[in-house]
């Protein structure tokens, strides 16, 4: 713009006052290649730009990258490509084939036995002493699991653990109903008992 | 409990040279703590709610004998080819019309309880009590969902855990164990291998805690069971897209409750410590990063005694701590 005013105020009336297209221009013809490239770069009838035109994040740029979804692990320029591998689709289908041959020979996790990881440690410590060195081999560590293994366990009565689960949610359920927060109600029951506090709270419903 | 701050050992004959140590009478974790992920999975759910097979070995009955322990629901999650949802409900819980129900949404195995990185809330379960698990889906296809329980104290059985302020405390130097898993297709959980199976680089007779793990392909959970954790099962979702949050998984689970629920395992039980995954029919091949702190020896019971210290490769243990 102060090209073009300095160039006005010398009375120039060259075709260098105003560039090709510009209106003010005295061949301007608004059908001309020119001129329409002239109004494509600066009239902006939606208001200012955020980035000047041909920009490459301007939203009218041919190409422009505003549009691609950034996926987490998908390179949205070679969408084609195996999320977070990057592999390509033949190299996909083959590891996805060797992939369910090796499922199909995978075996199932064995169920084991829970236990005590203070009794191991205690175990192996006791087998560090006796053997006098610190590493066990594999044959030395395998002797201490078994061992722990062949342990008879306490006898659990699931009758009995059934009943005493009931009384607890009974007493649970009478001291919540009478306005005791939940941990104190079952810190109650845990000091206290679940019998005791049953039959102490039913004393108390039949004297009121 | 007997910590070693000077150990020296002949390494041609394993035998301890030299030896200083004190009694140590601070504040521990004693009691039977365990941390247990439950998987199961549902054939070809549909759009009805469908009652999850638990994966072999597990069950969705609570652990325990005792009501008054502290037994948490500390989250849960699924994974789903089709989107679906996710019912956990129980007459103890809120209700048994609707209970806890979330929205899973399609091939992504995210938490759906709480995000762990602001703070949490865990719902309160209790001992033998039976909860009923459901989940649509799609009709084609094997959906899977897992809970992960937590356990203050449970008889007969204990893990060791150490929490956050302590791991800080007494953590040396990280390091990651990466082995790859062959998942079954059945919903179960499979293709257990050690956690040397593939690096075998863990310092002999040494404590580490698992903070979380990574995995480069779409499962429903890594499982990662030892005598450490009670020959429980502690799991993480095998989610490759949240990468920042899986991990640090147990970190920001003992973060967010204020507790010791970060696993600890000693190296000596490498051969009795293995990584698992569960997945949908799809099976797959998983490489697993667990991201690991060796520790201090000594500071979390159900320790290696005797030549419990890091010979070489690590910091000496007065490097212990984090910035400040």
């Amino acid at each position: 713009m102060a090209r073009i005013t300095k160039g006005l105020e010398a009375g120039a009336r060259n075709d260098d006052a105003f560039p090709p297209g510009h209106p003010a221009r005295h061949d301007y013809d608004p059908k001309s290649a020119a001129a329409m490239e002239w109004v494509r770069q600066n009239v902006h009838p939606l208001g200012d730009r955020d980035f000047p035109v041909d920009h490459p994040k301007a939203a009218d740029t041919p190409g422009n990258t505003n549009v691609l979804e950034w996926s987490a692990g998908v390179d949205p320029r070679n969408a084609h490509l195996e999320p977070f591998t990057g592999r390509t689709p033949e190299q996909a289908a083959g590891v996805a084939q060797m992939s369910a041959i090796a499922s199909l020979a995978a075996a199932e996790s064995p169920v084991l036995q829970p236990l005590n990881a203070m009794e191991v440690a205690e175990a192996m410590n006791v087998k560090r002493n006796a053997v006098g060195h610190d590493v066990l081999t594999a044959d030395e560590y395998s002797e201490v699991m078994a061992e722990l293994h062949r342990r008879p366990r306490p006898d659990v009565n699931p009758e009995q653990i059934r009943e005493q689960i009931a009384a607890q949610h009974q007493a649970l359920t009478l001291l919540l109903t009478r306005a005791y927060p939940r941990e104190t109600a079952l810190n109650m029951i845990s000091l206290e008992g679940a019998e005791s506090i049953i039959k102490r709270f039913s004393a108390e419903a039949k004297g009121a | 409990m007997r910590v070693n701050t000077k150990v020296v050992i002949d390494i041609g004959s394993d035998l301890v040279m030299e030896r200083e140590s004190f009694e140590y009478c601070g504040p521990v974790e004693q009691c039977g703590r365990a941390l247990e992920v439950v998987a199961g999975f549902a054939t070809n759910p549909g759009a009805t709610f469908t009652v999850l097979t638990p994966s072999t070995g597990q069950s969705f009955t609570v652990r325990g004998t005792d009501i008054t322990k502290g037994t948490w629901l500390l989250n849960a999650w699924a994974f789903n080819a089709a989107a679906g949802e996710l019912r956990i409900r129980s007459p103890r819980l809120h209700d048994f019309f609707s209970g806890i129900r979330n929205r899973v949404t399609a091939a992504q195995t995210a938490p759906l309880l709480e995000n762990l990185l602001n703070g949490a809330y865990a719902q309160r379960l209790y001992a033998q009590d039976n909860l009923t698990v459901e989940l649509t889906g799609g009709a084609a296809e094997i959906d899977t969902a897992s809970l992960l329980i937590g356990y203050e104290d449970l008889g007969g059985v204990a893990g060791r855990f150490c929490d956050f302020p302590t791991l800080q405390k007494i953590g040396l130097n990280m390091v990651t164990v990466e082995v790859t898993v062959t998942a079954v297709a059945t919903g179960n959980f499979g293709g257990a291998v050690a956690i040397n199976s593939t690096i075998d680089n863990l310092i002999a007779n040494t404590d580490y805690a698992v903070l979380g793990g990574m995995v480069d392909t779409r499962g429903d959970t890594v499982g990662i069971t030892g005598v450490d954790f009670g020959n429980l099962r502690v799991g993480f979702p095998a989610e490759p897209s949240l990468r920042n949050l899986t991990n640090s998984w147990f970190m920001n689970i003992a973060e967010g409750f204020g507790g010791a629920w970060i696993p600890v395992f000693n190296s000596a039980n490498k051969t009795q410590t293995t990584i698992d995954v569960q997945t949908n029919g799809a099976g797959g091949t998983y490489i697993i990063n667990l991201e690991c702190v060796q520790l201090l020896p000594g500071q979390v019971p159900g320790g290696a005694t005797g030549a419990a210290v890091q010979p070489g490769g690590g910091g000496a243990p007065t490097s212990a701590g984090q910035p400040h």
